[in-house]
């Protein structure tokens, strides 16, 4: 609908169509909603956000941390109320969107319990724990629901409990290395998950048209991109050894000289040939775009910072690079009809 | 869409138009790119290049830059230059004239506050009448900023007379109107359509403005604080009761009635939680106007207010939590009851 809806504006602003009658032309041809669709929209605003504000209300309620209520009367009130909100699954079955509601409700009901048990118990357990045992527990209701959302909810959790970890815990490089190996830990986790929600949507044929589904393969990838700019950035400019000369083996460039490409590359045969997909390819030149000016910055600033042509010529650079990539993208989508 | 598929939409549109003559040729396809996410991508790098020409006007230009009057020579002529290159409709230059057009507004703002750094109101209300004119600027990522960077001034200029509690209540109406306005108005869409949405992304930080009482934004505000929430909250109700109009419902039937009920309804949450309200209008809009884009803004907005509902001091976590737990109910409920008096067509459900 979004494509018709373009298709007709540009006819309109090119004189084809006259603007009075574009209003009737758009709820002629379903673009604008009738009575039905808002009917339609209101069961679904009111089912969904009344699903997140219960599930908010509760965890607000757990924060809280109300002491006149006993620990116990606390943890039987919580997991009443899980169970509770697992009813619609036996009364509607599991295709219905009640019951993906439900899992959604009790998914988010699980974590209050688990910073129920943090909360009472004060076990000196690290937040990173609860995230990743929050993942771990409501994993066979992900499984269950087969809902798209709810799996990018399971791995905002992983992500969550992966920095938390490294926040705790500085991994092989000490504290100097802990945000660096953070984030190429947290690129491989979304890389796996991008991966597999990929070999499924080819698997189902959810990749022809633009399902919510799709659209959550293409929020972790477009993340995946943002973390691997992020890492490749810090690789040019962290020192790849530190005091004591250690070299981590993340920190230095040449990981970035392999992986970088090697990822530029999958990226277009994938999504330029395979699976043209614009959002894609615009997110990886931008990437591209940001790593080169930090690599210039780096390589001409280094020993020439009071010269004032440096900068420009880096300016130019960037301008030069985003007009290419803006020539190269406009022709795709002209080449696409998008 | 395919050449085909563009071929059909054309031929049911003709037949739609006039049903009793010859369909007129399809257009040539002359198709420019407006997509959103090519455009950020450019307005990205654009901004990068800016900063990186703007340390070295500094840098070259410290004769001019060290007096206010020189700044906004330097300014003009970095514009001048943008409006050329815009001109010029080749990729480069066009990217080339969006970077300077974005460090030209940059040196203007430092001249401004260099001159009139006295009379801070007085530079901000010619910053705003500066950026009216900018919007001239050939270039849709130019008039998309020249709006915000215009309505970021009026603030400012607000607040030095303690009235910014009226800007969101302003940039709602903005969009409002843009949304009205803009399909009688598309042969003008190059400049009106960018104005909108810079305005949107204004509207999108407009509740994260500082209203609580403790803040000096708010404290010497001569108008009521209840002010901040109806200017955002009127303009909401006032897009549902003109979805209502559009549908032809009347406020007497029982279809009327469920919306002004659950509007009636939904508006003290909208009081009480920031942001709600630029999320349902956001949301509605796009809905009501078939954008997608809208639609993902107006969600992706709900949530973050949502999240920052938990920081809000002017309530505490346990009334927010029986506030969220019986809006939770209460919405559940009437979903119940509209399932029973107003059932869905099948292919709805």
């Amino acid at each position: 609908m979004n494509h018709a809806r373009n298709e007709i504006l540009q006819w309109a602003k090119q004189g084809h169509l006259n603007p009075a009658d574009l209003p009737g032309i758009f709820a002629a041809n379903g673009i604008t909603p009738q009575r039905q669709d808002w009917r339609a929209l209101f069961d679904r605003i009111t089912l969904w956000l009344g699903t997140i504000f219960l599930a908010a209300g509760v965890i607000f309620f757990v924060a809280w941390n109300w002491n006149d209520m006993g620990r116990f009367a606390k943890f039987a009130l919580l997991q009443c109320l899980i169970l509770v909100s697992l009813l619609p699954l036996w009364r509607f079955g599991i295709e219905r969107v009640e019951a993906k509601a439900a899992l959604v409700l009790s998914s988010l009901l699980i974590g209050s319990l688990f910073a129920l048990i943090g909360q009472t118990y004060q076990t000196g357990a690290d937040p990173y724990e609860l995230f990743v045992a929050w993942a771990l527990a409501i994993f066979p209701l992900v499984l269950v629901a087969r809902f798209a959302p709810l799996w990018l909810v399971w791995l905002i959790l992983l992500n969550l409990g992966l920095h938390q970890y490294f926040t705790v815990f500085s991994g092989i490089g000490g504290a100097t290395y802990a945000s660096l190996e953070r984030v190429w830990a947290m690129f491989a986790l979304n890389v796996v998950a991008w991966a597999c929600s990929e070999a499924v949507l080819h698997k189902t044929g959810l990749r022809k048209t633009l399902t919510g589904a799709h659209n959550c393969s293409r929020a972790v990838l477009v993340y995946c991109v943002f973390l691997l700019t992020v890492a490749v950035g810090s690789a040019i400019f962290d020192r790849h050894s530190d005091q004591q000369g250690f070299a981590h083996p993340f920190a230095h460039p040449i990981v970035a000289v392999f992986v970088y490409p090697a990822w530029l590359g999958l990226m277009y045969h994938l999504y330029r040939q395979r699976w043209p997909d614009l959002l894609i390819l615009a997110s990886n030149a931008l990437s591209l775009i940001v790593v080169t000016t930090l690599f210039l910055s780096e390589m001409l600033l280094k020993n020439s910072s009071g010269n004032e042509l440096v900068y420009l010529l880096i300016g130019v650079i960037v301008l030069v690079l985003s007009g290419l990539a803006g020539m190269w993208l406009k022709n795709l989508a002209r080449e696409l009809r998008l | 869409m395919n050449s085909e598929q563009r071929q059909a939409l054309w031929q049911k549109i003709q037949g739609q138009l006039h049903p009793s003559t010859t369909p007129a040729a399809m257009p040539e396809d002359q198709t420019e790119s407006n997509l959103w996410y090519v455009r950020l991508m450019l307005g990205g790098a654009a901004w990068i290049a800016a900063g990186f020409l703007l340390v070295f006007a500094f840098m070259a230009f410290t004769f001019l830059l060290d007096s206010p009057a020189g700044a906004a020579f330097l300014a003009a002529v970095v514009l001048a230059l943008a409006y050329r290159l815009f001109c010029a409709k080749s990729d480069f230059a066009v990217q080339f004239g969006l970077a300077l057009s974005i460090a030209g507004q940059a040196l203007m703002l430092y001249s401004l506050r260099e001159i009139h750094s006295d009379q801070p109101m007085l530079a901000y209300v010619i910053l705003f009448a500066i950026e009216l004119c900018l919007l001239y600027l050939p270039n849709f990522i130019s008039r998309i900023v020249c709006t915000c960077a215009a309505w970021v001034a009026l603030g400012f200029a607000l607040h030095e007379i303690q009235l910014n509690l009226i800007l969101p209540g302003l940039t709602a109406v903005g969009v409002l109107v843009w949304s009205r306005f803009e399909l009688p108005t598309i042969r003008k869409a190059n400049l009106i359509t960018p104005i909108g949405q810079g305005l949107l992304l204004v509207l999108l930080i407009c509740p994260s403005i500082p209203h609580s009482s403790d803040s000096d934004w708010f404290s010497s505000q001569i108008l009521p604080k209840q002010l901040f929430n109806l200017g955002l909250l009127l303009p909401m109700l006032w897009l549902i009761w003109q979805e209502t109009k559009n549908q032809a419902l009347s406020l007497s039937s029982p279809a009327g009635l469920a919306v002004l009920l659950a509007s009636l309804l939904f508006a003290p949450l909208a009081w009480l939680v920031p942001g709600l309200s630029v999320a349902a209008l956001l949301f509605l809009l796009g809905f009501a106007s078939g954008r997608l884009s809208l639609l993902a803004l107006g969600t992706a907005c709900f949530a973050w207010y949502l999240g920052r509902f938990y920081y809000d001091l002017e309530m505490t976590l346990v009334q927010k939590s029986q506030l969220l737990l019986v809006s939770g109910l209460l919405l559940m409920l009437a979903r119940f009851i509209l399932q029973k008096i107003f059932p869905l067509e099948q292919k709805h459900a």
